[in-house]
């Protein structure tokens, strides 16, 4: 029994305050959910497991936005077969072992059909349970490979080049720059350990002389970079999902290893709060895999609507045109499928899906599904290589080599 | 061994360790007991910052004195609603007292995770002059801020605890608190003026470390444990031990990795608490008393 | 007059069989079974009560009874899961062997980190151990051969008991059903002689010593069987949710573990159980409060420790020895 039980007790009220202050206050997170703009009917309701807290925020909010303005677009255009589409969202924080009660929670509130915005361990996860729970889902910005391989492969969908062909691509610019070794500089994400294993095990063209590893959250990473200095490679790759980390990353390698080539993944390119973030003239010349090409009508069209959405500063990403891409891509499905309530047919749907022309890559890409083909891209034309300026800016394409596009 | 940027890196987390023991220091000789919610006290000062001038525009020293004032809010909550009514209560018994600054670690940062969000926010920072060259190695605006700031408030805080009243009377206390009470020294108002001065320094020490690698709401974790650690090593026999005990702290985060690779520094961590929390509790600084 | 929480009451009221805890705590889980069904979402909610309670119970042992406070218990519970992936992965023992192994090899761990610790108590005890908790995550992301490094491991066989596998429902009933026991079981041992001989080890160890029990032998005791419950726990949560990683059981979970018995109650295991469910129902269930749920619950912790320090259940007991003796018209005794 404390001594002093009037003090406390007028502590505890306070504090009691707080929280029903903190709970009044909730919900700050749950807004900008899209409307039913003038489309009307029951509502086919879409489930979103997106990653907004966890290591995949930095891209998978990116996505997530433009997942809502695809949908509001959609609402405000008539609905999908004059019946509105409806976003419920849940958040697995890429962790694999949230997965399986983040997706139960997306089918108990009526999800018909799944978008996987988060990282790809979590979306490894997801396969067994897409099959206990038989709804077909799409993953909007994953590339790893394996994720559409066997076993569980049935009902999950990926649209951009995978890793095998990032393999191909990276090797074509190793060998036109001639790097012949290659230092490789990795968080330690389960998203990130699960690509490294794909891609890294494609790549012979090259020696990977050292790879070191840095914490997520580490607050300086100068000994590794020391270390792979050491090991004399010719360039150093950074695989990492972005965000701080790579930030961090490249600050280092700008200041401890300057006139080394540096190449990353998809990351860092796409991710434009990062970019003010780097020091000074620290991204000049880094070179990432992009897939946003001007010459690509569509990709033009996507930009002007999400500078007037955002704002005429924001800087569109291949994540933004991926999640467009999803979102379209599940309007068609359903209007294939004459409606969202048959899982099998809607599976049925995706897969009958050829020829799609997306928002990104070169503008003879396509996108096409099949029973066995359940990643969209057909062929390179996805990728190009980008380089940096000494703006922390992305200049443009690579000079010294580009993925090679048939027609 | 000889990488002057490995060194640079060394001595800079050195410095911001060693704010985080001068930190813990204050609040033992002050109040008697180990405050694990000093790493949580600098990420508010850190994550406020960035919060403050990412989402409403407000310029880097007016938030950085809002994030100020906020976590010297949470010190003082801390130290009257919550430490001393529990040691009232269970009188010397430790164990309460810790899973009681346990629940402040843990809630303070769940209140930021829940304010401030939970992705990683980038340091803002103070310095308005640009990177410094010498020689091969680029130094950063905010390493060279950090290590000086930190320089100079081991110094001031040294002069405050030798030459002014406060100071004195926060050493006496330390000393002995049964014996300060008994010569009618104001405990209380000692207790709460090393919180105060401990949470201001916590915090200016996660404002200035924020800009090297980002702050989210659980980087205040590792950060009490770096700097309790760093306390202990360093040990309670001068003003000028934390910083020590931080310098040695920075050498391995950044050396031991370069040897061994990976996470070596936590295995390393692991070890050094091992060895001096079981072997030589006092430290390396230990205060001979004149007899 | 001030009672100490410590000191050994004997409530005329209190069965010594431990038996009242056993069917209140029977009823609730039978009440919770019904309430899923065969939600799937509302049974993973369940795995990680029955899963923050293993731990909560296994933390409960040395602290509340021998007044330690270890918070590696983020590493027990990972060794219990990765020895179910381990075991799946690497081996083609029958799955079984995982809760044989894991619990083990967690109590050898927490015997062997209790000797070298043993000097240590209060902070300095919580600092190595929670040194130790993320050394044992650093381990698991650097021996990527063994472990499968940041990836973890996934994909894991299921349960094969002479031919029977249990469905996911069956696993969660088995599991309450562990929990139960469990508590049942450590509530047994609270109130058995030794458990008092343990509990007055806190408070007076040279009156134990006096009496010829070697007090560090019973420290370690109790630092293994908390260690191994932790690990079922961790085994059962890596079964049911089929993969691991160095991520999965964060210090955040070691948090929650001490508070649970804080919020359930101290004076009981039940106490642990109770606090599991809140927690969690908190955490992760609260609709409105998706992500201030941990932040309800670290304000409620606070403004428990300073108002109820015996926590739900002690309030709850204090109601209702109140409400008796004002049916009974008794003076409410001080």
């Amino acid at each position: 029994m404390a001594i002093s039980r009037g003090t406390t007790a007028r502590l505890a009220a306070g504090l009691a305050v707080l929280v029903l202050a903190a709970a009044g206050c909730g919900g700050k997170n749950g807004g900008d959910e899209p409307t039913d703009g003038t489309a009307k009917g029951e509502p086919i309701i879409i489930g979103m497991d997106e990653d907004s807290t966890g290591p995949g925020a930095s891209y998978s909010t990116i996505a997530g936005k433009t997942i809502r303005l695809a949908v509001q677009d959609i609402n405000d255009k008539g609905g999908v077969l004059g019946r509105p589409l409806r976003l419920v969202v849940e958040n697995d924080e890429s962790d694999p072992t949230k997965v399986p009660a983040t997706l139960q929670k997306l089918q108990s509130q009526g999800a018909k059909i799944l978008l996987l915005q988060s990282g790809s361990a979590a979306i490894m996860q997801a396969k067994s349970v897409l099959s206990q729970i038989g709804l077909p889902a799409i993953a909007p910005t994953g590339v790893t490979a394996t994720l559409v391989d066997p076993p569980n492969n049935e009902l999950i969908y990926m649209l951009a080049n995978t890793t095998a062909d990032w393999s191909k691509v990276y090797c074509g610019a190793f060998e036109a720059a001639n790097v012949k070794r290659l230092g490789v500089l990795t968080d330690d994400t389960a998203t990130i350990a699960a690509l490294n294993k794909a891609l890294l095990g494609e790549m012979d063209c090259v020696e990977v002389v050292a790879t070191e590893k840095g914490a997520t959250n580490a607050s300086d990473l100068s000994a590794q970079v020391a270390r792979l200095k050491n090991a004399k490679p010719d360039a150093v790759l950074v695989t990492s999902v972005g965000g701080a980390f790579e930030v961090l990353a490249q600050n280092t390698l700008a200041a401890q290893m300057k006139d080394t080539l540096r190449f990353s993944l998809a990351s860092i390119g796409n991710q434009p709060d990062s970019w003010k973030l780097a020091n000074p003239g620290a991204l000049e010349g880094l070179v990432f895999m992009g897939s946003l090409s001007t010459d690509n009508p569509r990709t033009r069209e996507l930009i002007d609507f999400l500078k007037e959405k955002n704002g005429k500063d924001y800087e569109v990403t291949a994540y933004d045109a991926q999640a467009w891409d999803a979102v379209q891509l599940v309007k068609l499905a359903i209007e294939k499928a004459g409606g969202p309530d048959d899982p099998k047919k809607l599976n049925e749907a995706i897969q009958s899906i050829k020829g799609y022309q997306p928002t990104f890559g070169q503008p003879s890409f396509t996108i096409s599904f099949s029973a066995e083909k359940h990643l969209g891209a057909d062929g390179l034309c996805g990728l190009t290589l980008i380089e940096f300026g000494a703006d922390n800016r992305p200049k443009g394409p690579w000079p010294t080599y580009q993925p090679p596009c048939e027609g | 061994m000889t990488d002057l940027q490995l060194w640079l890196s060394a001595v800079e987390m050195g410095c911001f360790f060693g704010m985080l023991a001068l930190a813990y220091h204050l609040i033992y000789v002050g109040a008697g007991f180990f405050n694990f919610a000093i790493g949580p006290y600098a990420m508010m000062g850190g994550l406020c910052t960035s919060w403050l001038v990412i989402t409403y525009d407000l310029g880097v020293w007016t938030a950085a004195t809002i994030s100020v004032i906020v976590t010297l809010i949470l010190a003082i909550v801390t130290e009257l609603g919550v430490v001393r009514p529990v040691q009232k209560r269970s009188g010397s018994g430790e164990l309460p007292a810790l899973v009681a600054v346990a629940a402040v670690l843990f809630a303070i940062q769940q209140l930021a995770g829940y304010v401030f969000g939970y992705p990683t926010l980038p340091g803002q920072s103070l310095a308005t002059f640009g990177p410094v060259t010498i020689g091969d190695v680029t130094i950063q605006p905010s390493s060279v801020l950090m290590i000086v700031i930190a320089v100079v408030t081991f110094v001031v805080t040294a002069f405050w605890i030798r030459f002014t009243r406060t100071g004195r009377l926060l050493r006496a206390v330390g000393d002995s608190n049964h014996a300060a009470a008994l010569l009618g020294l104001p405990v209380n108002r000692i207790r709460l003026i090393a919180f105060l001065v401990a949470g201001f320094i916590a915090a200016l020490a996660g404002i200035l470390f924020a800009p090297k690698a980002g702050v989210h709401s659980l980087s205040g974790l590792a950060w009490s444990l770096s700097g309790f650690l760093a306390m202990v090593v360093g040990g309670t026999g001068s003003v000028w031990a934390p910083l020590l005990g931080g310098m040695l702290l920075g050498l391995v985060e950044v050396f031991l990795p370069y040897y061994f690779g990976g996470q070596a520094h936590v295995y390393g961590m692991l070890v050094i608490a091992l060895i001096f929390f079981a072997f030589k509790p006092q430290g390396l600084f230990v205060r001979t008393v004149r007899a | 007059m001030t009672v100490k929480t410590s000191t050994v009451q004997l409530r005329r009221s209190e069965p010594r069989s431990g038996l009242g805890g056993l069917i209140l705590g029977a009823i609730a889980a039978l009440l919770i079974l019904l309430w899923v069904g065969s939600n799937g979402y509302k049974q993973t909610l369940v795995m990680s009560a029955v899963t923050y309670a293993l731990i909560a119970l296994g933390m409960y042992v040395p602290y509340l009874m021998a007044g330690s406070l270890s918070m590696a218990y983020s590493a027990y519970a990972g060794i219990g899961g990765y020895a179910v992936g381990l075991i799946s992965t690497k081996t083609g023992l029958p799955m079984v062997v995982a809760w044989i192994i894991g619990p083990i090899v967690a109590a050898v761990l927490a015997v062997v980190l209790g000797l070298v610790t043993s000097r240590l108590s209060g902070f300095f005890l919580a600092a190595v151990t929670l040194l130790f908790g993320m050394a044992f995550t650093a381990f698991l992301i650097d021996a990527e051969s063994i472990t499968g490094g940041s990836g973890g491991l996934g994909n894991l066989r299921p349960l094969n008991l002479l031919g029977w596998t249990p469905t996911p429902y069956q696993m969660m009933v088995i599991s309450v059903i562990i929990v139960c026991l469990t508590a049942f079981l450590l509530d047994r041992m609270r109130l058995s002689p030794w458990g008092v001989i343990v509990r007055t080890m806190r408070d007076a160890p040279r009156a134990v010593e006096a009496a010829g029990v070697r007090v560090p032998v019973l420290n370690l005791v109790a630092l293994a069987i908390g260690a191994a419950i932790a690990a079922v726990g961790g085994a059962l949560f890596t079964y049911t949710a089929g993969s691991i990683t160095p991520e999965t059981f964060t210090l955040n979970v070691v948090f929650l573990a001490i508070f649970m018995p804080l919020i359930g109650g101290s004076g009981t295991p039940w106490g642990a159980v109770a606090g599991a469910v809140i927690a969690v129902e908190l955490t992760l269930n609260f609709p409105a409060l998706e992500t201030s749920g941990t932040l309800l619950l670290a304000l409620g912790v606070l403004i428990i420790l300073l108002v109820a320090p015996h926590g739900v259940i002690g309030y709850a007991d204090k109601l209702r020895t109140r409400l008796w003796a004002s049916l009974r018209k008794e003076p409410h005794g001080g």
